[in-house]
């Protein structure tokens, strides 16, 4: 006989374990199903960046308890443990193909600010999925790894969760599986949504980078052949090792040869002379226009799920930790006999809270660069206007960059006039920006 | 030189100890100060109820997870441990003076869907508060115990906090020194309250009882030649002990020999003929009107501090909770140069939640009931009507709703036979200061 949960968690990611947690805490029964034969074993490429420290996303203030270890978000009110290694960097450095560089906080400044001045942080991202487990199976979560979920069936009292050659038995399901979940596709919650195109990434841990200012991230912008790339550097734990990242939404852009060119060929070459490669990871993800009602037939999305891009580690632990209450409470309702409007309220929030506040076709646009000046010599130019140091800017969702561009518009009008209307295009929505790549991209 | 703490929560009950949590989990330094020598030792009378199992309280569906030991509160998404014991309680059945039984709840209806069915949870204070303080150490909160706070001075940034010659300095205060609350009398947040009357209990800790089930709970009013009392039998986790207590709020009664009527001579009384007395316990509660902004000088207000009467313990619970995730908050949004929000965000909660969804006009008219029926005989009558079992609850703010369909049959007969009594149940729509006027005269608060 199968046995039925409660709650059934598809994905044991930050957003499957914090959903897991909540509802096991609440004293449900809950399975949670893996894919990976080992959870906590990292094996899509990811940034590992907690978002954003200093300035709300999520509507929270994330804070890094370091005396108890644990990540704290106390707007929501709720804390997972985290005993692992931090690493900080203090200013953002953007730079076009030709090394001229738009700078975003400085380290000395923001350095003096300790644990308040940081810009980016990034954590051990595998040691945040042990001790997630270890706080799932603390309250009586049944982790399943090696379950590749592919088949979901509504009954008269709940789902029915197929793959792999077991079958599970749930009153709701949480879909945590992330952005190319297979649920939502299977769900058809992806039929009214617009595709933009696809993020393509490789990542290498490596060591024995030498950057300009060791306690900067690096943000490159690059024409590799193919289509244009851009290469990510944040500083990550252990100390002397860096994530290097190569990014692309150009389905033609080969990656590999996209590493060479960053690495080998423009100015940036010679930060990677004595780099070495640790470990490599790679992602696809699809980029759609967020569901704006995630839930259909007790299955709930959360976390990367209905999001466009990703909901960065940050977001995809406050949604899944809310998703695990919000079914915990709709159970006690059923329970005790009254109305189920936790459901509702989850809905209602994810509207009004989420995407309200976080602007997709925002967020897309910190990808457009590339499409709205297409040449590296066109790149170089408007860079190198940006000459004065900017303030930090942590919240993609809300960059503020555009101001800082439109105060350089009286010279770009003098000397080139002809770049007016290519940056015109930024005001455009991100739909039209990636009409192209649109189509000539597929989902996976 | 004192230690600066981020936040200084003063009183280490149910919503101390969850606000210094709430706080340290957050990274904060946080001094949880206590009056008593031992924050585990129970010292004043306490029902020791979770109450509202079965429907919303302060917008939670309280539950408890017995699989892992954890008190949650899903909606606002927090929990706690508790590895105590616990007594479910199915109904509330009250008793009028001559002994005519009405019930919250058809105790076998309730009783037979098991967890699902219990209106509350009796549960061991004590108990709770050795998980709590675990709990708090667990994360670098500074417990203090033994300091009786006698002084708060706010400066621009800072407060500073005296007590048994020690001297405490935060960011922020939260008061969470329960319904007689010091801090609240020394930061003026009582000035603009109304005062009410005090609610006298005193309590004994029984065993031996015959006829009293041990997933009951038991109230019978009663009227004294000096003034109205009630009793109530709550159930202990422990097997055999119930939780006998007499409350009044007539400054002119004694206890004392109020506990004896019931014990001797109420109709309630045969329950207790081979009975046992374990253990005493009294309090004095001060009812103010609620206080309407519980934030002032870096000093937030949480729990029964601002409350009318209490907030019972899963309504301390919460608001303790809340008021240390605010503080957190405020303070990370100091760190960051942000504008601060926490604390009109607890504000909002507080009118909301609490002034707001839970009148306590409704609570005091509940405590006015003697003064609207002002004789045995006025309840007798007209509770004696009520012959079917109200719906399930154990909510002060749902309980008069529970009888509505019994109590308009009720009425309707008294119009016609008592019009005398129907004039005086016509009393209950006046606000709770009227009625309770001739008591507000002879009472005073009191300071703890």
């Amino acid at each position: 006989m199968v046995k039925k949960y409660d709650v059934i968690v598809v994905g044991a990611g930050p957003a499957g374990f914090a959903a897991a947690r909540a509802a096991g805490e609440n004293g449900f029964n809950v399975a949670l199903l893996e894919r990976k034969g080992d959870l906590t074993v990292m094996d899509r490429a990811c940034a590992q960046t907690l978002d954003s420290p200093l300035e709300y996303l999520h509507l929270d203030l994330y804070r890094c308890n370091i005396r108890d270890k644990r990540l704290c978000f106390p707007a929501h009110g709720f804390s997972v443990k985290y005993d692992g290694p931090y690493k900080n960097s203090y200013s953002s450095w953007a730079y076009s193909p030709g090394g001229k560089k738009i700078q975003m906080g400085i380290s000395a400044e923001q350095k003096k600010k300790g644990n308040y001045g940081m810009t980016t942080t990034v954590l051990d991202k595998e040691i945040l999925l042990r001790c997630m487990l270890e706080e799932a199976e603390a309250s009586s979560v049944e982790v399943f790894p090696g379950v590749n979920v592919q088949k979901l069936t509504t009954t008269a009292d709940g789902v029915k969760v197929e793959g792999s050659g077991q079958t599970f038995e749930g009153t709701y399901c949480i879909a945590a599986d992330g952005l190319n979940s297979r649920i939502a596709e299977m769900l058809g919650f992806n039929k009214d949504r617009h595709y933009y195109g696809n993020l393509y990434g490789i990542l290498y841990y490596v060591s024995g980078l030498q950057v300009p200012d060791p306690d900067a991230s690096y943000h490159i912008f690059g024409f590799p052949k193919g289509g244009p790339a851009q290469l990510f550097i944040f500083l990550k734990p252990p100390e002397g090792e860096h994530i290097a990242a190569i990014v692309s939404m150009h389905p033609k852009c080969d990656l590999q040869q996209a590493w060479d060119y960053f690495t080998k060929e423009i100015f940036c070459a010679a930060w990677f002379k004595n780099a070495k490669k640790l470990r490599a990871f790679s992602a696809i993800c699809n980029n759609r226009s967020p569901i704006s009602n995630p839930y259909k037939d007790h299955v709930l999305l959360t976390g990367d799920v209905p999001a466009t891009q990703e909901m960065e580690i940050t977001g995809a632990i406050i949604w899944g930790w809310l998703a695990g209450h919000a079914v915990s409470v709709a159970l006690q309702e059923e329970n005790l006999g009254l109305e189920v409007t936790a459901i509702s309220r989850y809905l209602n929030r994810w509207q009004e809270e989420h995407l309200k506040y976080h602007n997709y076709d925002a967020m897309m646009k910190t990808w457009a660069f590339p499409y709205v000046l297409t040449s590296a010599e066109e790149m170089d130019y408007l860079f190198g206007l940006l000459k004065e140091p900017m303030p930090p800017m942590t919240n993609p969702y809300a960059s503020r960059l555009g101001k800082y561009i439109e105060k350089a518009m009286p010279v770009i009008q003098r000397e080139r006039p002809e770049l007016l209307p290519k940056l015109a295009r930024m005001a455009l929505p991100s739909t039209e920006i990636f009409a192209e790549i649109s189509k000539i991209s597929k989902p996976v | 030189m004192a230690k600066k703490y981020d936040v200084i929560v003063v009183g280490a009950g149910p919503a101390g100890f969850l606000a210094a949590k709430a706080a340290g989990e957050n990274g904060l330094e946080v001094a949880l100060l206590e009056k008593k020598a031992d924050p585990t030792h129970l010292t004043r009378a306490c029902g020791q109820s979770l109450i509202s199992a079965n429907e919303y309280y302060f917008r939670n569906l309280l539950r408890y997870n017995a699989r892992d030991k954890r008190i949650c509160f899903s909606s606002d998404g927090f929990s706690f441990k508790y590895d105590g014991p616990y007594q479910n309680v199915y109904s509330l059945a009250a008793f009028t003076p001559n002994g005519h039984k009405i019930e919250h709840g058809d105790y076998e209806v309730q009783k037979r869907k098991g967890d699902n069915g219990r209106v509350g949870i009796i549960y061991d204070k004590e108990a709770s508060f050795r998980n709590l303080l675990e709990e708090v150490k667990a994360c670098s909160v500074n417990v203090v115990p033994g300091i009786n706070v006698q002084s708060v001075t706010a400066k621009a940034d800072r407060v500073i906090v005296e007590g048994s010659g020690q001297s405490f300095e935060g960011r922020y205060v939260i008061a969470a020194d329960g319904v007689n609350s010091r801090v609240a009398e020394v930061m003026g947040f009582n000035k603009d309250r109304y005062y009410y009357c005090n609610f006298a209990a005193l309590h004994y800790y029984m065993t031996g009882l015959k006829d009293t089930k041990p997933d009951e709970v038991v109230l019978q009013w009663a009227y004294g030649k000096d003034g109205a009392f009630r009793c109530y039998i709550i159930p202990r986790p422990f097997p055999g002990e119930f939780n006998f207590a007499v409350i009044t709020v007539d400054p002119r009664v004694n206890l004392e020999a109020a506990a004896n009527y019931f014990l001797t001579e109420a109709t309630v009384a045969p329950r207790f003929k081979n009975a046992k007395k374990l253990k005493a316990f009294s309090a004095i509660c001060n009812c103010y009107s609620p206080i309407l902004v519980p934030y002032k000088d870096r000093v937030l207000v949480a729990g029964d501090v601002g409350a009318t009467q209490e907030m019972e313990i899963t309504g301390a619970m919460i608001s303790g909770w809340r008021a240390g995730q605010a503080i957190s908050t405020a303070v990370q949004e100091e760190n960051l140069g942000l504008k601060v929000t926490g604390i009109s965000k607890y504000i909002n909660w507080w009118q909301e939640v609490y002034v707001k969804e839970c009148p306590h006009e409704l609570y005091m008219t509940g405590i006015s009931m003697p003064y609207i029926l002002p004789t045995a005989e006025d309840i007798n009558y007209i509770y004696g009507h009520i012959t079917k079992p109200g719906h399930a609850c154990w909510n002060p703010y749902t309980a008069s709703t529970s009888f509505r369909e019994s109590m308009a049959e009720a009425l309707a007969i008294t119009q016609k036979e008592r019009p005398d009594i129907y004039k005086k149940m016509q009393r209950k729509s006046l606000p709770p200061k009227e009625l309770l006027a001739e008591i507000t005269k002879i009472s005073k608060p009191v300071s703890s």
